[in-house]
């Protein structure tokens, strides 16, 4: 019995080029598991031998090939995804055809842009239903930590939608509009005012040279096909770093077997661990939750706290460390650390608020009664602070969302709009 | 019933099994809502139920029933403790009323500090929870779980409630746990929105369960599923149970990925993580708006094995459209002695074709008038059960 080393592709070499490390699974003609691991590393495998090999996008569809192993086989390519932008006969079905990992998908031809749509001009970018002049929706920015003062609106900059995705990963859903968004040292939001529904605000991770998407999207109503005007629209990030983008599409479709291996790729955790240096902090901090969720804490090493003294922006950075801290039974060290929270602002990913909210409401009893040693009325504070957020989160998404109109006061009223 | 603890078997599961529909305090289905305290709930009728069926899966699955049961637990079920507050028509449920028993906070909260000692006997322990009942989410990761006398106190909202992650936190090992048991795993059916009229949940006190506990380094595999939703509260049938209930004992049944050798047997493990597939599998077939959500300290581990290839709900999308209608699609199984095999029926079914198979390579070929246009072979499992033919 030989192996071979065999780099994996999908599709063109460019098409591979563009992917994020996405999932890889090989079954053998036993189907039996004969190897795990992600696209950007070799898969060892038996010669003359058959399998099933696998490669998971990021809203759980999957692309496979069936194939023999032969002698002086060193690179496989597996077929594009088929059915790029046709929908799916009913919702259900909608993981068959809805490339876009979040959103479900519609009728072939209907993806419409910005351009087509919404008022271009406007500073505070809003839409119009087709039937009436009142606008169905607005869109808005603001930035600041919402922990400690009040935020400031800023103007959104607005790009088009141009060249489409490759083949297969092209988003079959609505796309209304779309933002480019720039880094800032203060925590960034967009907001979401939809008539008749919950205000949302899109928590914005962005590390310092990057820039993240915000699209505006309708996804069609279950049982549906098409969306109506009445269905209700998301605002989907896309973030700069394609591995902590694509692991946060695992999360949101609950691909957690996807996710413990995308943790390891080389495209998240690539960070200079010894030199302290992160090449993309925001990357850093998801990798850093999904080895918390999965309990790997030895992996963690002290980049937790490289993480928390290096980017003073990240208000992710205190709840990775303070959580760690605590996992390690450092409950004094991480109660001393999360309180700073307060310094930097909501965290921007939903593990981060939900770790800081338990561990503060765990710490608040253990201060009172003298087992750790603490500030109550900061560790109140903060407290009160975030359990404002914790109960009116979408808790299916990963990155944060939280409801309500006024940032510092969320709540599930629906929104009201302009009248013109 | 008190619990059960099954002779000769120091390690294992040591299962909690709470199910709360007879909230004494609030008001029956023909009441009307009130507001206040009781944050507008009524009695419910499905709790009780969905932890028996539970239960009863439990049982059945254990691993005393021998190599040759269709399910089989990874680890042996050493002792479990019911507690089920049922509806009158629970009630009347063939063996349910055998463990009704007092689910009022002080006896709730008396029975988890006892499974936290059974649990914390050996490390190879494996700690089972699961809660069916009033909740309000807190949190991604926290949920505030009523029991039976909640709304007793007009004073003190949550004074009859406990919190989950409370329990979750409660359960890490320390130095006063050193032997806890260190596999967990934890079923949370019971989510539902923050009522508009608690606008911050931090402000109110739940009933403490375990007096301040830090816990030590927690390496524990603690995996949690969360039945969850988003602006509505969590649905039921009644009858039937709540949707993740329903989900759950339906995943338990077939939600394993691939084949490997057990003991020198062929079988399919089903883990944490091929469980989590399938709970989203049954969850999508519901299709509502309702799903769950994985947290904890989410490692992976075999919770059963399966006996033979479970079966895998395909669906058959055949493009274009227009060509279809012409087109005859067969299946079959390949590789095995008595192969399963699917034929489309005349006329053709609804589209996507839905077909049930077992788990394993199958080969499709579609053909017009006696001509194949499309020819491939597949590897079915629950993660790969959608086959896109383009003729």
């Amino acid at each position: 019995m030989s192996t071979q080393r065999i780099n994996l592709r999908l599709g063109s070499v460019g098409l591979t080029s563009a992917m994020p490390d996405l999932a890889v699974e090989v079954h053998d003609d036993n189907l039996s598991l004969a190897a795990r691991g992600t696209l950007d590393k070799d898969v060892e495998l038996e010669t003359d031998r058959d399998y099933f090999i696998s490669v998971t996008l990021p809203n759980g569809r999957r692309v496979s090939t069936f194939t023999k192993i032969v002698p002086g086989m060193t690179v496989l390519v597996l077929p594009e995804p088929k059915f790029g932008g046709s929908a799916p006969a009913n919702e259900s079905d909608r993981k068959l055809t809805a490339d876009d990992p979040s959103v479900p998908a519609r009728e072939p031809g209907s993806v419409r842009t910005a351009a087509s749509i919404a008022n271009k001009t406007a500073k505070v970018p809003a839409g119009r239903s087709q039937r009436t002049t009142k606008p169905s929706w607005q869109v808005a920015g603001f930035r600041g930590n919402l922990l400690a003062g009040e935020p400031r609106y800023f103007e959104l900059q607005r790009i088009e939608i141009s060249a489409p995705l490759a083949s297969g990963f092209a988003s079959g859903a609505e796309v209304l509009g779309a933002w480019s968004i720039p880094f800032d040292k203060q925590p960034t939001f967009i907001q979401l005012a939809q008539r008749d529904r919950p205000i949302l605000n899109y928590a914005v991770p962005i590390g310092p040279g990057e820039r993240c998407v915000a699209r505006l999207l309708r996804s069609a109503g279950a049982g549906t096909v098409s969306a109506a005007e009445s269905d209700p629209l998301t605002v989907d990030i896309r973030l700069e770093n394609k591995n902590a983008d694509l692991l946060l599409r695992y999360v949101g479709n609950n691909l957690v077997q996807e996710v413990m291996q995308s943790a390891g790729s080389v495209g998240i955790l690539a960070q200079d661990l010894l030199g302290s240096k992160f090449e993309s902090p925001i990357g850093a901090a998801v990798g850093a939750y999904a080895l918390l969720r999965f309990g790997q804490l030895d992996r963690l090493h002290d980049w937790t706290q490289n993480l928390y003294n290096s980017f003073g922006w990240l208000p992710d950075g205190v709840v990775i460390l303070a959580e760690h801290l605590a996992r390690i039974g450092k409950h004094q060290e991480a109660l001393g650390t999360l309180i700073r929270l307060s310094d930097r602002g909501l965290p921007f990913f939903l593990t981060g608020l939900t770790y800081a909210v338990n561990r503060l409401c765990q710490y608040q009893g253990a201060v009172h009664n003298k087992k750790l040693a603490g500030d109550t009325s900061a560790i109140d504070k903060l407290s009160l602070a975030l359990g404002r957020y914790s109960g009116l989160v979408d808790v299916t998404r990963p990155i944060l969302t939280f409801m309500g109109r006024d940032p510092l006061n969320p709540s599930r009223q629906p929104g009201r709009l302009p009248k013109s | 019933m008190p619990l059960v603890k099954i002779p000769g078997r120091d390690v294992g599961i040591h299962a909690l099994i709470i199910g709360v529909s007879d909230y004494t305090y609030l008001p029956g289905d023909d009441d009307p809502v009130e507001g206040g305290s009781k944050l507008g709930m009524k009695k419910l009728k499905t709790p009780a139920l969905g932890a028996f069926r539970f239960l009863q899966w439990l049982q059945k699955a254990d691993a005393a029933a021998g190599a040759d049961a269709k399910v089989r637990l990874n680890h042996p079920l050493a002792s479990y403790d019911v507690i089920l507050a049922a509806s009158p028509e629970e009630r009347a449920i063939l063996g349910l009323s055998d463990w009704v028993e007092d689910a009022t906070t002080d006896k709730v909260v008396e029975r988890i500090r006892e499974w936290r000692e059974r649990v914390a006997e050996n490390p190879d322990n494996v700690a089972l929870f699961y809660f069916s009942g009033h909740g309000i989410q807190r949190n991604k990761e926290d949920a505030v779980l009523m029991l039976q006398d909640f709304a007793q106190s007009k004073a003190a909202m949550l004074e009859h409630a406990i919190s989950f992650f409370e329990i979750f936190s409660g359960m890490a090992p320390s130095d006063d746990y050193s032997n806890m048991g260190m596999t967990q795993l934890y079923f949370v059916d019971a989510c539902r929105n923050l009522p508009e009229q608690i606008k911050n949940f931090a402000k109110l006190n739940t009933q403490p369960v375990f007096d301040n506990y830090l816990g030590g380094r927690d390496d524990r595999m603690a995996p949690v599923f969360f039945s969850a939703v988003n602006d509505s509260k969590a649905f039921a049938e009644v009858g039937l149970g709540s949707y993740f209930n329903r989900a759950l004992l339906a995943a338990l049944e077939c939600g394993a990925e691939n084949s490997r050798d057990c003991s020198g047997v062929k079988c399919w493990p089903l883990s944490v993580f091929t469980l989590t597939t399938a709970i989203s599998n049954e969850f999508e077939n519901f299709d509502i708006k309702q799903n769950f959500v994985p947290a904890g300290q989410f490692r992976d581990f075999d919770v059963c094995l399966l006996a033979q290839a479970p079966q895998v709900d395909m669906v058959i999308q055949v493009v274009p459209e227009n060509q279809r209608a012409n087109t005859t699609v067969e299946v079959k199984q390949m590789g095995v002695h008595d192969p399963f095999s699917w034929r489309q029926s005349v006329p053709p079914p609804a589209h996507p074709y839905r077909v049930t198979a077992p788990a394993g390579i199958h080969n499709l070929i579609a053909t017009v008038a006696g001509v194949t246009l499309y020819d491939s072979t597949e590897f079915i499992n629950q993660k790969n059960r959608r086959w896109p033919v383009q003729l």
